[in-house]
């Protein structure tokens, strides 16, 4: 490890912008693994089994179910290998949740909401009209949650 | 240590760059899921804090439009957005590879540990592409990480603030 390049772009130095453990968003805890199928990605998905019916609760009491709800289908917005939020999936995505925000800024979203959960970064999912992000048949969370 | 000047990269063809255009932003992210590990114990053995980190359960009031944020599982995350000013993936390859040097023995120790993965996720957005040198290569198999890249691109057009059919300005100038 002794060739690392230059470092004189760094900003801040070592240590410089961290967050304390106790300050992020979420409380630390320690939790049971949860598996299902013994996929690869079998973590994840056990989780989404919670979440789907956490995200399915948000959107049935009224907290913007959109174009998923009213017991409609949710249908895909957006699906395929490209993770860039298309215009037509923001507008979508701004309907449902009353927000006013730009596609790379749902973008920005999908990147953390992926990053919470462990997925291999090549699998791709879909954005379904409900915000639910659904990686084969799975509902691995809601972008909207992720939201800024 | 390698510096543009290095007889070891005369023969490289994409010189170092922390201005480069195409690239809108660009970071890197040691993501550790340590399975039912407690995520202090992470920061302990690595002798470094994340930038951010999640854990299962409800999380706040999310954002406010009925959506609850909630964590899905334990996920420990250095990233270097932020940390380095640069559109230069192999400068924040390079800062992550220095943050994880002086405990890696620590880092193999950890991956070792059932139910632990980790990756190094890097994300570019925007248009050209990100290139690696040997150096950060080399960093990465000595930590026996692996690399992936996710790619987004949003065309400046999409920001273009038009009024009465004329673009009188873009909002992508304003982007920090």
């Amino acid at each position: 490890m002794g060739a690392l390049a230059g470092s004189g772009a760094i900003a801040g130095g070592t240590g410089g912008g961290e967050v304390g453990l106790a300050g992020g968003p979420f409380a630390e805890a320690t939790v049971p693994t949860f598996s299902i199928g013994g996929a690869l990605w079998g973590a994840a998905a056990g989780v989404a089994t919670g979440l789907t019916a956490c995200s399915g609760g948000a959107a049935s009491s009224g907290g913007g179910g959109g174009g998923g709800g009213g017991g409609q289908k949710p249908r895909p917005l957006q699906s395929g290998n490209s993770t860039t939020i298309t215009s037509r999936t923001a507008n979508a995505l701004n309907k449902l949740s009353g927000k006013d925000l730009l596609p790379r800024e749902w973008g920005r979203a999908l990147e953390e909401l992926k990053r919470s959960v462990e997925i291999p970064d090549n699998v791709h999912g879909q954005i379904m009209d409900n915000g639910d992000f659904v990686v084969n048949g799975n509902t691995i969370g809601n972008i909207v949650q992720w939201a800024h | 240590m390698i510096t543009p000047n290095d007889d070891k990269t005369r023969s490289r063809i994409t010189p170092l760059d922390d201005a480069y255009r195409p690239c809108e932003r660009t970071w890197a992210e040691l993501r550790i899921y340590p399975g039912e590990m407690h995520l202090s114990r992470v920061t302990e053995l690595l002798g470094v804090s994340p930038t951010s980190q999640v854990a299962p359960g409800e999380a706040g009031p999310g954002s406010g439009s009925g959506f609850g944020r909630a964590g899905n599982t334990n996920g420990w995350f250095l990233s270097s957005e932020g940390q380095v000013e640069s559109k230069d993936v192999r400068r924040h390859i390079d800062w992550l590879l220095a943050k994880l040097d002086p405990n890696s023995a620590a880092l193999c120790e950890l991956q070792s540990r059932r139910g632990v993965r980790m990756t190094v996720f890097c994300l570019w957005c925007g248009d050209g592409s990100p290139v690696l040198w040997p150096e950060q290569m080399q960093g990465l198999a000595a930590l026996n990480l692996e690399c992936s890249f996710e790619f987004t691109y949003y065309p400046e057009e999409e920001l273009d603030e038009i009024v009465d059919g004329e673009t009188i300005g873009n909002l992508g100038e304003f982007i920090p």
